[in-house]
């Protein structure tokens, strides 16, 4: 036993030693760059200075921050947890395959699952050039308002968050939907005809059977997609940079903007480190609820 | 025998490599800005013409080009990038208004030891020297300087019965000639065949980036008789009537009076691409509007009138006959600052030569190679309208090159010139340069002037500190 843990020791340095390089070490390095007043111009950047907990000082008196924590939240809460969440669950009941709500489901089913499937394999960058072609001044949308006669519309100017929301809404749904689909599938049958002898409409069903048995599925998708959605950065920053103003600034954008835009690099991290605390702050939150529930 | 052979064998390849190590060429990275109308000259001819020149002194020297992204924000954030990871081009340029950050930050070589013992660095005239300079030191070498004039369209003037050609000697001068343009607007729109008629822009928002700054911002600034630095107490303005002025003007064109595009045109895609489409609009873009009225950088001139350039007005009309340019006005007359009627600014790029560099003396001679009297009077040739305003006074005494001068040239020149100024050489300016680009997007989401101000003050002593701000009058 020992010797085939030594074995097994062995055989797991090189990739130990991969994600030393590649992960941890950069993390560290981050870590430590928040400390600093580390620049890509200007003074700093010749001669970084030890600034102690400076940047965290400025971080928790930053409104621009705080600011793009509450739009990162409106973000997470209406494209995640309403949209792809709630969507996914709508649809995952409306193509479920075991209870066909109307018989051609079948196919249509089947065709919504691929779609909403073919959203989510889809690489961001070309999820975001679609909604902008399809939103953008001289986009899709406004051409088709032109032949009522209506438009044109900034769609993203005028509506930034909801345009970044909903776009996000159309990529993300495919994941929740399969989740739930499967968790769906894996309800014992008998649980269900047992509700339908004890006479239970099919609402009733839903509301007390099959929902308190996907509780747990759901939390741990809500977790999942809370965590991956507070990092989203491509699609929102292609669509809006942020903008108008601050308008659509979450806080991925924030922290590309000061690091990269500003060349605060030192700043830019720290607001990094301040989006770790936010999203591990929320996955204890949920892992609480969660062990609560179950 | 065999023995030597193998002695013969290893001294013939000793030799060789010696010889190979001896004929080893110094290779160069250069980076340039790949929408400069002069790029393709430096791929076609300043390069091998300079690899030939060094050839020829016993020095082979290869260049190998870096291409970075374009325009300018995503060349800025790819330079900085490669500059911190060292990986950057050995010779490369800077717009140079970064130069006192990027000099203090350790990337540049200081040229000050190379340039005293050029004899020809006396030809540089001193506005070119000082765009260069930083705290006594020289860090790169500039072929020119530009200025800002105002644009405006003949043919939409005279649809709206307007004089041509026209100079506006105030700001309500613009703002008259706007409103009559807006009253005709739909009719001269279906005349010229464009879909909507804009009587004026100031560039404004965001994304405009240094465009918004300096050629919307600073244009009107200055002719309220502003600054954003005041050099006098070496403090940076935080509030003064000037500033307050210029975002009130803001206000009335976009907001007030409408007399502009949307505000919303300013925040998506590429705005001041856009905008310049609608400056040279005669009809070839029906679906588009035309603009009528521009303050932008003197090159768009020459652009309008390169068929391979995306602004060009084709013929007919072509460009002599739809644009005209004119001096922007103070806000009235003596408003301006240090009391001038009309106002102007310069700004303009530098090579610069990486302070990492391994071959600081041959970089230094392939600056020395571009920016000779000889190669920028040839590219002045090459290139129409490139190199209207050089850095050295020995080519602009020249008698080939003032032939080449354009009426339009010598309006830059003797009127311009005079009058024009610069942007705070400062390490902080690009920060500041960045919240005025924020103030002005503030006034287009609808935001009262006042406000704005109020905002502007207290992010600037923010970012530059409070010791470092002032309050003006």
């Amino acid at each position: 036993m020992r010797k085939r843990l030594g074995s097994l020791a062995i055989l797991l340095v090189p990739a130990f030693v991969l994600w030393a390089v590649f992960m941890l070490g950069p993390a560290l390095w981050g870590i430590r760059l928040t400390f600093t007043n580390e620049a890509l111009t200007g003074p700093a950047a010749k001669n970084p200075q030890f600034v102690g907990l400076a940047n965290y000082h400025r971080l928790m008196r930053d409104p621009r921050f705080w600011g793009s924590v509450y739009r990162s939240f409106i973000f997470v809460s209406g494209s995640a947890i309403v949209g792809q969440a709630g969507l996914g669950l709508l649809l995952a009941v409306l193509t479920s395959e075991r209870r066909r709500i109307w018989p051609k489901v079948k196919i249509t089913g089947r065709l919504a699952t691929a779609l909403c499937w073919l959203a989510w394999v889809t690489p961001e960058t070309l999820i975001g050039w679609c909604w902008i072609s399809f939103l953008d001044y001289n986009g899709v949308l406004n051409q088709i308002l032109k032949l009522f006669g209506l438009g044109p519309v900034y769609w993203m100017v005028r509506y930034g968050m909801l345009s970044i929301i909903l776009a996000n809404i159309w990529w993300g749904t495919g994941w929740s939907m399969m989740l739930f689909k499967a968790a769906l599938e894996s309800i014992p049958r008998e649980v269900e005809e047992a509700a339908e002898v004890d006479g239970a409409s099919p609402w009733q069903k839903f509301r007390y059977v099959v929902l308190p048995l996907l509780r747990r599925p759901i939390f741990v998708n809500v977790l999942l997609i809370t965590i991956w959605t507070y990092g989203v950065f491509g699609l929102p920053f292609m669509m809006t940079g942020g903008g108008p103003g601050h308008r659509t600034e979450l806080m991925t954008i924030y922290a590309y903007k000061t690091g990269f835009k500003y060349f605060e690099i030192a700043y830019g991290t720290t607001v990094s480190i301040g989006i770790l605390f936010i999203t591990l702050f929320l996955a204890l939150v949920y892992h609480r609820l969660l062990g609560r529930r179950a | 025998m065999y023995k030597w052979f193998k002695v013969a064998l290893v001294l013939g390849i000793m030799v060789f490599g010696l010889g190979a190590l001896a004929q080893e060429k110094v290779v160069l990275s250069f980076a340039y800005p790949t929408w400069f109308t002069d790029y393709p000259r430096f791929l076609n001819w300043y390069i091998p013409a300079f690899e030939r020149y060094m050839e020829a002194r016993g020095t082979p020297v290869e260049i190998e080009v870096m291409e970075l992204p374009a325009p300018d924000d995503p060349y800025r954030e790819a330079t900085l990038l490669r500059l911190a990871a060292g990986t950057h081009a050995d010779i490369f340029a800077d717009d140079t208004f970064y130069i006192p950050a990027d000099a203090l930050a350790g990337y540049l070589l200081d040229l000050t030891p190379y340039v005293e013992k050029w004899p020809e660095w006396k030809f540089w005239v001193p506005a070119a020297k000082d765009a260069i300079t930083f705290q006594g030191k020289v860090w790169g070498l500039n072929r020119d300087t530009d200025v800002r004039p105002m644009y405006y369209r003949k043919d939409i003037f005279e649809l709206a019965g307007l004089p041509v050609p026209w100079q506006p000697t105030s700001w309500d001068d613009i703002l008259e000639a706007a409103r009559t343009i807006k009253a005709k607007r739909a009719e001269i729109a279906k005349a010229l065949g464009v879909s909507d008629v804009i009587p004026v822009a100031f560039k404004a928002g965001i994304l405009g980036g240094e465009a918004t700054t300096m050629q919307g911002f600073y244009m009107l600034l200055l002719g309220a008789g502003g600054r954003l630095y005041d050099a006098a107490s070496g403090k940076w303005v935080a509030k003064s009537s000037a500033l307050l002025d210029t975002l009130k003007f803001y206000h009335k064109i976009y907001i007030e009076e409408k007399l502009s595009v949307e505000p919303e045109f300013w925040m998506a895609g590429a705005p001041v691409d856009k905008i310049h489409l609608y400056l040279s609009n005669v009809g070839q873009r029906p679906n588009e509007p035309a603009l009528a009225m521009l303050v932008t950088w003197d090159g768009v001139w020459y652009d309008t009138a390169n068929p391979e350039h995306e602004r060009y007005i084709p013929e007919p009309p072509g460009r002599d006959a739809v644009l005209a340019y004119c001096k922007m006005p103070a806000k009235e007359p003596g408003a301006g600052i240090r009391g001038q009627d009309f106002v102007t600014i310069s700004g303009g790029w530098g090579m610069v030569i990486n302070a990492a560099t391994e071959h600081p003396d041959i970089a230094f001679e392939f600056l020395k190679f571009v920016h000779s009297k000889g190669e920028m009077l040839a590219s002045r040739i090459d290139v129409p309208g490139s190199i209207r305003l050089p850095a050295r006074w020995d080519l602009t005494e020249d008698p080939v090159y003032q032939k080449l001068a354009t009426p339009y040239d010598i309006f830059c020149a003797t009127e311009l010139v005079p009058l024009t100024t610069v942007r705070p050489g400062l390490t902080e300016y690009p920060k500041v340069s960045d919240l005025v680009q924020e103030a002005t997007e503030k006034i287009l989401l609808g935001e009262k002037p006042e406000a704005v101000l109020e905002w502007y003050a207290a992010e600037l002593e923010a970012t530059v500190g409070a010791e470092n701000v002032i309050e003006l009058p």
